[in-house]
């Protein structure tokens, strides 16, 4: 249990620290180191929760290859060294109410479903791949082949916006 | 089905059949579907229908009489009537079957030669085709629904072919001219239908008959005078006369078929068909018969001082169809269709034997500019004496009888009315006569080099002459199919036979005298009387020019019409309120767009704000109102 | 796992999504953007994991994995039309892009 409590603090700091970072970090190389930081964190929580197999979904995908392309376009475009001048703070004024009065929303709702939820009968369930994959190849399956098209739109898309242009 | 009714469905639908053949091959048919086939197609159709009709006359002889119908499907059906699509085949539909398709056959074969090359050759054909179809249904129709189908259906067929050669102003302005003075006949013939069919419930010959020998005057009257304003502006009587005249634009076949056949004899047929109704009130057919012999008279005193030659036949065939009126308002139904079936031959004859002089002349048929034309069209020229003689009512030739069948029974209600008929009797043998001199004739040279028509010109013009010649054998008392048929309607004479030899020799006089002068003046003596007739040029002119006719309706009629719509309809009406309104509308949607596109900056904050805003709203909703 | 444990790895996954909507509001570089959209995903996959665990059902980190794969295709798009913007504007400041705003304002 401490165990548990110490990793969770952790890892809690180090996503909430990332995600700070991004945010704050004016550098936008510095602003995708600190991205996937905060990805990696989450990765952590995830395993903290038993859901080990999308941490290793997590770690693969998006810090493997969303976070490493953002730095490589950074790096492409060579404009990790462009440091913006001011920060908008007519929005973050205006961003930070909203934000707060939606999480209030959200936290609101948390505390309802505490005090109906029942609590979980078996814990160690969500944890198991084979629960997780009769899930996604069942119940799940419409969904999931309606999302491995639109990846395979996405692909073809990017593939198609990015070719060279031919001819004159 | 019976034989019968085979026979009018095929005789009916023969000339649409043509006309949707050439249609079809015209957008989708062979190439080699040219001229000679898109014009014996058409010919096809309307002889085919003459050759049923014959058929029919047989097989109707034979029957004894009676009426035939031949229904096809319901109409209109409402809570109140049912309106079939019927036609109504007796002697009278026989007799104007026969009459139309015959002439309409010969003046399609006619077509073939005169309008040779034209550039609409094919839309001509179609429309000439829809014309004796539209007449076809008039003649046939068996109630006053259909036989306004037809009524309009002839309307749309003269319009578009008096304007056959749209790119001539002269022809756009009389296509239309026609038509929107039929429309105000049509409005009358209209008003005819309601109050029947709103007061009498049905519209059909045999329950209208039946309804009109117990109905209240006053009422069968009314009805029977707003049918005869459609009439009197379809068959061209006074007031609604002044289209007809300019209708010469036309091709001449055209105004051959229009005055012959299809259209202008409509309003007679209708009065005879409506006899019942008129035989009920005789001040409306006092009306009739006052119309028909003032636009008689008058047509025929204007007539002479044309100058033009198919503006002479416009003005007498006004004043032959006055003659019919004249006859249908005194009862004397048999008489009027006689005439009806003489004039459709001679007058046939004339405008094709006019065609084939502008033919020869390249379109020139101003009296004056034309002379000694006999050397050069000695076939044309007998031809059209003999129809100019005929239109004079010289016997033995078919429209001596006619007329004096008119003139007896003029005689028989009143002797005015006799009088002024075979005035006008006098006057048309003289304009027929002089129009026969002057062009072929009087010592003139015409330019160009004239010509005879070719031979597929001619022999239409010969068969009309034959009806022209022996015509008056239809009209034989007691022999006749159309006494037979008739013979219940006819008001009988209270006229002994001596007296009618009196009458008799009376036209045969004012006949001899008319044309008699007419070749004395402009032939014998032209060089005595040429000086004297020129001191009358103002007279004549006058004349020329209808009394200013045309004048007067556009002084009281179009120039009101314009001033409103000019004014009133379109400054104030139109631009003001309507596009006031549109314009106005815009202007407000373009304002409140102005005014909303401000939110689109393009700036990308601004957007993602909104989302966050709307995400906002959705949870409100959420958590609020639906208490999650 | 109990409610506060809940109410913990929640309250982790709203900040982050929170974070992310700041950021995304008052940054301006277009890259910097795209990384606060991530942020907020990866909030909304916490959240949904953490309740997935709670409720002892599969089902959530279903729909988590589910968004990692629309994360990975709006990447790739969203870079994509980002490198094209560069080539065009030769910046990636977003207060360049106002070719869709109504003329003056």
């Amino acid at each position: 249990m401490t165990f548990h409590l110490i990793v969770f603090v952790l890892c809690s700091l180090a996503a909430v620290g990332g995600a700070l970072g991004v945010v704050l970090e004016r550098r936008a190389f510095y602003s995708g180191l600190a991205l996937a930081l905060s990805i990696l964190a989450v990765a952590g929580l995830f395993a903290l929760l038993g859901a080990t197999f999308l941490a290793a979904l997590q770690v693969l995908i998006y810090v493997g290859a969303v976070a490493v392309i953002f730095l490589f376009v950074v790096g492409f475009l060579g404009v990790y060294a462009e440091a913006e001048r001011r920060l908008r703070r007519r929005y973050l004024l205006i961003g930070a109410v909203t934000t707060v009065v939606a999480l209030g929303f959200i936290l609101l709702q948390v505390r309802r479903a505490w005090q109906e939820a029942t609590p979980a009968v078996a814990p160690g369930v969500t944890g198991d791949v084979r629960a997780f994959a009769e899930a996604l190849f069942e119940r799940f399956a419409l969904p999931l082949e309606l999302t491995s098209l639109f990846f395979l739109i996405a692909l073809v898309a990017a593939v198609y916006l990015t070719r060279g242009r031919r001819g004159p | 089905m019976m034989l019968h009714e085979v026979l009018i469905l095929t005789s009916w639908l023969a000339p649409l059949a043509s006309l949707l053949v050439n249609f079809v091959a015209g957008l989708v048919g062979p190439r080699r579907w040219d001229e000679r086939w898109v014009g014996w197609t058409a010919v096809a159709g309307p002889a085919l229908s003459f050759v049923c009709g014959l058929v029919l006359l047989g097989l109707y002889l034979r029957a004894g009489g009676g009426v035939w119908h031949a229904a096809l499907w319901r109409w209109m059906t409402t809570a109140d009537f049912t309106w079939p699509l019927r036609l109504h085949v007796d002697a009278l539909t026989i007799v104007m079957h026969l009459t139309v398709t015959g002439v309409s056959t010969l003046i399609h074969a006619y077509s073939l030669g005169y309008m040779r090359g034209d550039a609409g050759y094919r839309r001509y054909f179609i429309y000439l085709n829809l014309f004796v179809f539209m007449m076809l249904l008039l003649v046939m129709a068996d109630h006053l629904a259909l036989m306004f189908v037809g009524w309009e259906g002839v309307g749309l067929c003269s319009y578009l072919l008096i304007a056959h050669w749209m790119e001539r102003p002269a022809a756009a302005t009389a296509g239309r001219k026609a038509f929107v003075v039929n429309r105000v006949g049509d409005a009358g013939f209209l008003i005819g239908i309601f109050l029947l069919a709103a007061s009498a419930g049905v519209i059909d010959w045999e329950g209208l008959q039946t309804w009109a020998a117990g109905a209240p005057a006053g009422l069968v009257a009314g009805a029977a005078l707003a049918l005869f304003v459609g009439a009197t502006g379809k068959s061209a009587q006074i007031p609604l006369y002044v289209w007809l005249p300019d209708a010469m634009e036309g091709p001449t076949p055209v105004s051959a078929l229009i005055h012959a056949a299809t259209m202008v004899t409509a309003g007679v047929y209708m009065v005879v068909r409506l006899h019942f109704l008129y035989d009920q009130a005789p001040a409306v057919q006092a009306v009739v018969v006052a119309v028909g012999l003032a636009t008689a008279l008058y047509a025929a005193v204007v007539a002479v001082a044309q100058t033009e030659m198919k503006k002479v036949l416009a003005f007498s065939t006004i004043s032959q169809i006055g003659y019919m009126f004249v006859g249908a308002g005194l009862g004397a139904y048999v008489a009027a269709i006689f005439h009806l079936v003489t004039h459709a031959f001679f007058k046939a004859l004339l405008f094709l034997a006019t065609g084939n002089v502008m033919h020869a002349t390249g379109g020139e048929q101003d009296v004056w500019r034309l002379g000694r034309l006999r050397t050069a069209l000695p076939v044309t020229e007998r031809l059209f004496l003999i129809g100019a003689l005929t239109l004079a009512g010289l016997p033995p030739l078919a429209a001596f009888f006619s007329k004096e069948a008119i003139l007896t029974a003029a005689w028989a209600s009143r002797p005015v009315v006799w009088g002024l008929a075979w005035l006008t009797a006098g006057v048309t043998a003289f304009y027929a006569v002089r129009l026969w001199v002057v062009p072929f004739y009087q010592d003139r040279t015409p330019s160009g080099h004239p010509h005879e028509a070719p031979p597929d010109m001619r022999w239409p013009l010969y068969v009309l002459a034959g009806g022209s010649v022996l015509g008056g054998l239809l009209g034989l008392p007691g022999a006749s199919l159309l006494d037979r048929a008739l013979h219940d309607w006819h008001r009988p004479l209270t006229v002994t036979l001596g007296t009618e030899v009196l009458l008799g020799w009376a036209s045969l006089t004012a006949a001899v005298v008319g044309s008699g002068w007419a070749y004395w003046v402009y032939l014998k003596e032209w060089d005595r009387w040429r000086p004297r007739l020129d001191r009358w040029v103002r007279v004549q002119e006058a004349f020329q020019r209808q009394l200013g006719c045309n004048e007067l309706y556009e002084l009281l009629w179009s120039r009101p019409l314009l001033w409103l719509s000019e004014r009133v309809v379109f400054r104030f009406l139109d631009v003001r309120v309507i596009d006031g309104l549109l314009d106005g509308s815009a202007r407000a949607l373009g304002g409140v767009a102005r005014w909303a596109g401000r939110v689109q900056t393009g700036n990308l904050k601004v957007y993602a704000y909104a989302m966050l805003l709307g995400l906002l709203l959705l949870l409100a909703y959420l958590y609020g109102i639906r208490g999650l | 796992m109990s409610a506060s444990w809940l109410l913990a790895y929640v309250t982790v996954g709203a900040l982050l999504f929170g974070i992310g909507v700041v950021g995304f509001l008052v940054r301006r570089n277009l890259i910097v953007l795209f990384m606060c959209i991530e942020l907020m995903l990866n909030g909304v996959n916490l959240t949904l994991t953490a309740f997935s665990r709670y409720h002892g059902s599969v089902d959530g980190q279903v729909i988590a994995s589910m968004v990692i794969v629309l994360a990975a295709s709006e990447a790739a798009v969203g870079l994509a039309l980002l490198v094209m913007i560069f080539r065009h504007l030769r910046t990636l400041d977003t207060e360049a892009f106002t070719r869709l705003g109504e003329p003056g304002q």
